[in-house]
């Protein structure tokens, strides 16, 4: 087959237009490594995140606002000072 | 570990050689016979050949460049793993789409000498013609026939639209067959 011929002559050339043109590996690496990285920060921000939600219910860390941003739902001392006032 | 230290392991006849070869230059070994083969099996048991033939190989040779060295290697024995494959009516599609387009550069019967020409003449000759092409057009056109990377791949290798990629091919084609005709060869 002549173009396989070609094809295979091919593999004989310079090995430095070889090396010249290779896929860009390292690259690649570079931007998984970037990746995984970045995946692993976001993942220790969402167990940080959920770890606050959790334990903020039985804490006072934050304000009632803040507390009511993050879980939507009033504190005991707040539902008591509210049935006070009627 | 960087390439000459791997080199000295094959010189020590080190079996620790193969292990490190494998840790630098798998997946490069392994991506060149996948684009021919198409197959994960048949792709990794030409990579372990090749370790076999770099270390039959190494000593005596020695290497300038260890990447390139493996990378013929894999290139010459998947070819010859596709040949008989292709003989079973298997293999890659790039292979095939690569050798049709490679067609259209083979110089017309009559404008050529007689006689077959030698593979090592022929490589020569691709030598001289890669080196009176621009950097960027060689990278395209050995992504493609060398590595075997489809047009969509080189295009993002490249960073290139694919008509683009696919434009530069035809014309450096073209410009390969005149380059043959005149170097009166026939294949």
């Amino acid at each position: 087959m002549k173009e396989l011929c070609l094809l295979s002559a091919l593999t004989g050339v310079n090995g430095a237009y070889i090396a010249e043109a290779a896929p860009k590996e390292k690259n690649r690496r570079k931007i998984s490594y970037i990746a995984s990285i970045a995946a692993c920060l976001l993942l220790v921000l969402t167990a940080v995140g959920l770890v606050r939600f959790i334990i903020i219910d039985d804490t006072d860390i934050f304000p009632p606002h803040t507390f009511r941003a993050f879980t939507g739902r009033l504190r005991p001392s707040q539902c008591q000072s509210r049935i006070r006032s009627g | 570990m960087n390439d000459r230290e791997i080199i000295a392991l094959y010189f020590a006849r080190a079996e620790e050689a193969i292990y490190e070869t494998a840790m630098r230059y798998g997946h490069y070994c392994y991506s060149i016979a996948h684009n021919i083969l198409s197959n994960r099996e048949d792709s990794e048991e030409c990579v372990n050949d090749t370790y076999l033939s770099a270390w039959n190989a190494i000593p005596p040779h020695r290497p300038e460049r260890l990447d390139t060295f493996l990378g013929k290697i894999t290139r010459n024995l998947a070819l010859k793993r596709w040949e008989s494959s292709h003989a079973q009516k298997r293999g890659s599609r790039q292979i095939a789409l690569a050798l049709d387009e490679l067609s259209d550069c083979l110089p017309d019967q009559k404008n050529t000498l007689d006689g077959a020409m030698d593979e090592v003449l022929l490589s020569s000759l691709l030598n001289s013609f890669l080196s009176s092409l621009p950097a960027a057009t060689r990278r395209v056109f050995l992504l493609r026939y060398w590595y075997l990377y489809s047009i969509k791949a080189i295009a993002k290798e490249t960073r290139a639209g694919e008509s683009k990629i696919k434009m530069t091919l035809l014309r450096t084609r073209h410009e390969l067959k005149i380059f043959l005709e005149k170097e009166g060869v026939m294949l």
